[in-house]
């Protein structure tokens, strides 16, 4: 590593430390103290995530067509080396496609692993020396680990698209208007709805990996080829499903763009037919799910997150049995000091609503992100608790 | 003391000849080597095979040597190019002229690592078959043959030898040969340099082995917790 690499990293470190400390010594209003810290920590892990616009290398020539920053500053690169060469797998929308990520989404991963890098050797700009079996072996084992240690606090608290959502949400505060809520027959159809899309998306994966693992087409032009190995005809920009829909991707590379770290000319010049997709890294479709999620989430809090797949994933392995019994950040409810208020129902932006249906004990609900807004809210000390690996946290305090 | 004095000054000019001696011959060994400059008219014959090579630019070599029916070239070097790169290449032809109009072997970056690379450009006259040895790996990378734009299929137009030779039959006008290095580690590991499973597997052992400890440690300190709180 690089002098000025570790002297960047160690600033930015000591200035995450410092901001929390004065985050939480300063401020007054016990019932924003949390928020305001989970604010900063998503801004910091944004900075995380995109490290590597901040470390560069600038401008050096193979990036320039793409843009001046570099297509990745991944973490554990020398650990990884050709088995694993796409980046550590954190579940959060790290998107792939923009530049200067330091980890990547598992999403991408598992996708890219499927089809069309089955058994082959090479990929986009990195070299395999494992099989696609193996990557998704190591995908799932750290989407595993970090799920029973974190949960969904990757999304509550780290999750960038997450922080982007809340941004609009204070956009909206600001602006004094009052957000909108789901029924709770929707909202819970629409956090099934994240395991069908996972199913689809995996489905759909294989499907195009067809030749590749049976040695038959089920969809034509679904055999890898063109220079690299992993194009396939107009499948080749269809390998990876989700990603055509994901909102992060256009958000991300737009943004990059915007603030000139991508090469906006680049991006829109990689297009493809038919006319409902028409780019690479920007489609119709992704720009419209964007649209349409971002108007969504001034209404509904946390919208997406409410149908993100990568949620889904993440609860699969946290918030379900057997995972449930061992996953070591829950939260808690204390029966005999809740009130039954309901103000943790009211202030939940995914209106998860099993702290105030259950009656005690431990408290997983798949809905739920752990941003602990609920824990924060209860007026009555020690009604609710944040813990880890069965240590409190936080717990509520009578700021009544 | 006189004699004292002249002997230190004698074996210091002893020195100093011995000194001035050895960096003359250092010096000369650097311009001792011998370049020969060929030009664009100079052609390079192989009377046996009915064929020559020439070349579209002036350059030198060190060394040019007709073995074999092959011709082979050390620290060849051509007017445009980079003056770091010298080509150790081995040309030869079966039944045409040919004329290399471009050619670098380099060393790039892809993916972060150095890797090898390689253009080469020749106009043929005659249908007749060529020969080129860059001196690379031919496990070490892919190879490219354009006719005319068109990219050929390997052993149709053109093959590779286990010694890294390519054969390229059947062009009339001009060919590209291309050469895309992969990156060292990469070779090494299709090589099987690094053989043991373990060192072959070792991030999806070690992730599983730390998923594992991961989920047994969550088991364990959620099971105590149960028990303590009855």
């Amino acid at each position: 590593m690089e002098n000025s690499t570790a002297w960047i990293l160690a600033v930015y470190v000591t200035v995450v430390l410092i901001c929390t400390i004065v985050i939480l010594k300063f401020t007054k209003n016990k019932t924003k103290r949390v928020s305001n810290l989970r604010f900063f920590i998503q801004i910091a892990a944004l900075g995380a995530i995109f490290m590597g616009l901040i470390l560069g290398p600038f401008g050096t020539p193979r990036w320039l067509p793409l843009g001046i920053s570099p297509r990745d500053r991944l973490v554990a690169t020398e650990f990884f080396g050709d088995q694993f060469p796409d980046g550590l797998s954190v579940p959060v929308l790290a998107c792939y496609y923009p530049n200067g990520r330091t980890v990547t989404c598992p999403v991408w991963q598992i996708q890219a692993y499927i089809f069309p890098f089955w058994e082959t050797g090479r990929g986009y700009d990195v070299f395999y020396s494992t099989s696609g079996l193996e990557k998704l072996a190591i995908v799932f084992g750290l989407v595993i680990a970090m799920s029973v240690v974190l949960g969904r606090f990757f999304c509550g608290w780290l999750c960038p698209f997450g922080l982007y959502m809340d941004v609009i949400s204070r956009i909206r505060k600001f602006f004094k208007v009052r957000h909108l809520s789901l029924s709770d027959r929707t909202n819970t159809a629409l956090g099934q709805f994240r395991f069908v899309l996972i199913a689809m998306f995996l489905i759909l994966s294989f499907i195009f990996s067809s030749y590749a693992i049976f040695g038959t087409e089920l969809i034509s032009g679904t055999i890898p080829g063109g220079p690299l190995g992993t194009e396939a005809g107009i499948v080749g920009v269809v390998n990876e499903p989700f990603c055509l829909v994901c909102p992060m991707r256009p958000l991300s590379v737009l943004i990059e763009c915007a603030l000139g770290y991508m090469n906006f000319s680049y991006v829109s010049q990689i297009t493809y037919e038919p006319l409902w997709m028409t780019g690479f890294y920007v489609t119709s479709i992704n720009l419209t799910v964007l649209i349409v999620v971002t108007i969504l989430s001034f209404a509904y809090r946390r919208f997406w997150c409410r149908i993100c797949p990568l949620g889904g994933l993440t609860a699969l392995f946290s918030s379900f049995t057997p995972f449930k019994q061992i996953a070591l950040t829950k939260l808690h409810k204390n029966e005999q000091k809740c009130t039954k208020c309901g103000i943790c129902k009211r202030v939940c932006p995914t209106q998860a609503t099993l702290m105030y249906e259950k009656n005690g004990g431990d408290v997983t609900e798949s809905r739920c992100m752990l941003c602990v807004r609920c824990v924060e809210m209860c007026p009555y000390e020690d009604a609710l608790a944040f813990k880890v690996a069965g240590k409190t946290v936080m717990k509520s305090r009578n700021w009544l | 003391m006189n004699r004292d004095r002249t002997t230190v000054l004698e074996w210091f000019s002893v020195f100093v000849v011995i000194a001035l001696f050895s960096f003359s011959c250092y010096i000369g060994g650097v311009y001792a080597k011998s370049e020969t400059v060929f030009t664009k008219l100079d052609t390079f014959d192989i009377p046996l095979n009915n064929s020559s090579i020439s070349f579209a630019t002036d350059g030198t070599y060190e060394k040019a040597i007709l073995d074999n029916n092959v011709w082979n070239f050390d620290n060849l070097r051509f007017e445009d190019s980079p003056n770091s790169e010298m080509y150790t290449i081995k040309i030869s032809a079966e039944d045409c002229k040919l004329t290399i109009t471009y050619c670098r072997i380099y060393n790039s970056t892809f993916a972060g690592q150095q890797a090898k690379g390689a253009r080469l450009r020749y106009t043929v006259i005659g249908r007749g078959t060529q020969f080129f040895d860059f001196g690379l790996d031919p496990k070490g990378g892919d190879w490219g043959v354009i006719f005319d734009d068109e990219y050929m299929k390997q052993n149709e137009e053109w093959s590779l030898s286990t010694e890294g030779t390519l054969t390229i039959m059947g062009a009339t006008e001009n060919v590209t040969l291309s050469y895309y290095g992969f990156p060292e580690s990469f070779v090494n590991t299709i090589n099987g340099s690094d053989n043991s499973i373990l060192n072959q597997h070792s991030v999806v052992i070690v992730i599983t082995i730390v998923s594992a400890i991961v989920v047994l440690s969550a088991a364990v300190i959620m099971k105590k917790k149960v028990e303590f709180t009855y």
